[in-house]
């Protein structure tokens, strides 16, 4: 999902448009959160047993999802951030065609997985197909704002897609950023980014990696290109709405873009075989319907839907939340009893949850650069503050060999999948960078 | 030479390095004929520090003009640890060089020199308006710190109640609730009095870690002041030894108040 490639090109291209970051500089701000790419991401990782199953209620329902999102939005509130869950409502036409390829990717990985389980294959061939077998129902979506609402959280749905809709958020200035992993939020407007915020990266290369928060604005500055330039240029690297062009990656693409000056030129120059070796433009390559999308994001976004979300201070329900868990999904009662607590906790008067910053106080003056650059980055924010902190910070905690949860450091088993925790942590070096690629796109 | 200051006593900057490390990692100081000033923020924005050091504070004080010295605090405690308790100190750097240099000198003709590499560090200016508050609590800074230190112990949010009987500093936890008052009170020196000016009453919740942090700048001054007012940050601030020295400051935004 997102824009082919745009992460690591911006990294390149963009150095100063983005910076490492993590999830206590966002104390008293409220981020909209991609509700339904989270969803997709607890499904997909959070997997138990031989066959490598989700969690399951009695209904045979998986819950592996709605463990996620409780644990995250109990870091959330704990670190005084205010989270906006953002669902998906009905996919653009124009995205039919990859759902339609997803769809005939999963259900070969379901065969697969079927065939790997009953020829008794080992764990981590059983657990890559069923994650890419993984599905998104309904269901899913509707049990996870259940739960979140019971939370006292706001939900809002989109009226296309969620990353539209958290652009729209932002664009408006009721968050301060947009939390996904999917680039082309950024091609939706959003003037902020942030990727990475729970690690998810960190676990999957075995090595924690840094959030990163990107500043649109400065995207279009490092580029030199209007946003509508940047939408054109996206739809280039390859989008979610029309079939990747072959031999193009964002380099490319910036070059030939530089060159024609626009992509309606582009596609004419590229037709004329003046593009890349190998390179053609098919027939019916919509770009223009694809870059409407993107304009039109969701500017629709109702104004009930942003109207729910102005009352931040909901009340949270802890008998609901304690039915949804315990009754309905078979949580254990004493995990949830952990959970509601710490729910009272961040949300009792002065907890977590009241946090406020003194931005909200005093006024910044515009950012001032002091002094010729000397050192070779511009803010270095990796170390940890030395003041002692409510949320873990990362280091103290230990991903999961098996779902790559991470988990609180005291745990012995995994908090997800009640895998035992691994005696070591095994560090697989030169792994990260080849990595770092396809993750915009999975 | 841009920049040439003589501290008779290391030992005041040292102290004003330690109270801020805690809470501020990398820091420009802003100089200027005015004298040294520092403006920064704890990595969540909660909190804000403010220290100005003036002119006056050194027996020699030349900046020719303005420059941004981007350092990081825990570099710059370990060169100030080499320094003894009667060192004086020169700070020096040239125009456009990419180091500051530090050179102390002991009683006992001992000279240590250190060059400190510079960082660009961009950050955020917070224009802080006159704060006019409803109570302004004079008290001794041990006092302060102990306060902080015993209550952090019940619990991380603490409430300050300035009326017109006292100080209040009220604290609730898993063992129950807690508080400590402080009544105002004479006393010979200024740093053994507790006076209190409340135009209004205030409450205001905080979290006290930041307040335990602040209050460890307790060497730089006997006294320390603090200033309330309804849905303002906390103000506490400490004089570097006497007011027509320098003052450090830190502002802490209160919580949602239900």
């Amino acid at each position: 999902m997102g824009i082919k490639g745009l992460f690591p090109y911006l990294v390149e291209a963009a150095p100063k448009a983005y910076n490492t970051s993590e999830l206590k500089r966002y104390t008293g701000r409220r981020l909209a959160v991609d509700a339904s790419a989270w969803m997709y991401q607890f499904l997909t990782i959070v997997r138990t047993g031989a066959a490598a199953e989700n969690l399951q209620n009695n209904q045979g329902a998986a819950t592996s999802h709605l463990q996620g999102f409780v644990l995250r939005t109990l870091k959330l509130l704990e670190a005084g951030v205010h989270p906006i869950f953002v669902f998906d409502g009905k996919p653009p036409d124009m995205k039919m065609a990859v759902n339609a390829a997803r769809r005939e990717v999963r259900e070969q990985a379901a065969e697969e997985h079927a065939a790997a389980v009953s020829s008794g294959a080992k764990g981590e061939e059983v657990y890559k197909a069923a994650s890419r077998s993984t599905r998104v129902t309904k269901e899913h979506g509707e049990h996870a704002k259940e739960i979140l609402r019971a939370m006292g959280m706001p939900v809002v749905e989109a009226p296309g897609e969620a990353e539209a809709a958290c652009a729209q958020l932002c664009i408006e200035g009721q968050v301060y950023a947009a939390v996904t992993e999917d680039m082309d939020v950024l091609t939706f407007g959003a003037p902020r980014q942030i990727k990475n915020l729970f690690d998810v990266e960190g676990s999957r290369a075995r090595q924690p990696k840094p959030a990163q928060e990107i500043d649109l604005s400065k995207v279009l500055d490092a580029l030199s290109y209007s946003q509508d330039q940047f939408i054109e240029f996206c739809i280039l690297c390859g989008c979610d709405y029309l079939p990747h062009l072959s031999c193009i990656g964002p380099k490319t693409a910036a070059q030939i873009f530089q060159r024609e000056g626009s992509l309606g030129k582009v596609v004419a120059s590229i037709r004329a075989g003046r593009g890349p070796k190998g390179c053609n433009v098919p027939e019916d390559w919509d770009w223009k319907s694809a870059k409407k999308v993107f304009q039109q994001g969701a500017k629709d976004l109702q104004a009930d839907a942003l109207e729910s979300i102005r009352n931040l201070r909901e009340s949270f329900d802890v008998e609901g939340l304690r039915y949804l868990l315990v009754e309905k999904h078979q949580f254990s009662a004493s995990r949830v009893d952990t959970m509601v607590d710490r729910l009272r906790k961040a949300r009792a008067p002065g907890g977590a949850a009241s946090s406020r910053r003194i931005e909200s106080f005093f006024q910044a003056s515009p950012k001032r650069r002091r002094m010729e650059p000397v050192a070779t980055s511009a803010v270095v924010l990796l170390d940890e503050d030395p003041i002692e902190d409510p949320v873990k910070s990362t280091e103290s905690e230990w991903s999961c060999e098996k779902c790559t949860f991470s988990n609180h450091s005291q745990l012995v088993k995994c908090e997800m999948c009640q895998h035992p925790r691994e005696p070591k942590v095994l560090k697989l070096p030169l792994k990260a960078s080849a990595k770092v690629i396809d993750l915009d796109d999975d | 030479m841009a920049l040439e200051a003589h501290l008779q006593q290391a030992a005041l900057l040292k102290k004003v390095a330690e109270s801020m490390k805690d809470l501020c990692k990398d820091v420009n100081f802003d100089c200027s004929e005015k004298g040294i000033e520092v403006q920064c923020m704890d990595s969540s924005h909660v909190a804000l520090v403010s220290l100005l050091l003036r002119e006056s504070a050194f027996s020699e004080f030349k900046c020719d003009r303005p420059v941004s010295l981007g350092m990081n605090i825990d570099s710059l405690s370990k060169i100030l640890k080499m320094t003894g308790a009667n060192d004086s100190l020169k700070i020096r750097h040239q125009t456009d060089a990419d180091t500051v240099n530090f050179q102390c000198e002991g009683s006992d003709d001992r000279i240590a020199d250190f060059d400190l590499k510079l960082m660009t560090i961009e950050s955020e200016h917070m224009e802080i308006p006159e704060q006019h508050y409803k109570v302004v609590a004079k008290l001794p800074s041990a006092e302060f710190q102990k306060v902080c230190r015993d209550l952090k112990e019940f619990g991380e949010t603490i409430q300050i109640q300035g009326t017109k009987e006292g100080l209040k500093f009220m604290v609730q936890g898993d063992l129950g609730s807690g508080n400590v008052m402080l009544k105002p009170r004479e006393g010979e020196k200024p740093e053994e009095k507790v006076s209190l000016t409340v135009h209004e009453p205030v409450t205001a919740t905080f979290a006290l870690r930041y307040l335990v942090n602040f209050s460890k700048a307790e060497k730089l001054c006997g006294s320390v002041e603090l200033g309330l007012g309804p849905d303002a940050p906390l103000l506490v601030k400490y004089d570097l030894e006497s007011s027509d020295k320098g003052h450090m400051q830190f502002y802490l935004a209160p919580k949602i108040d239900e």
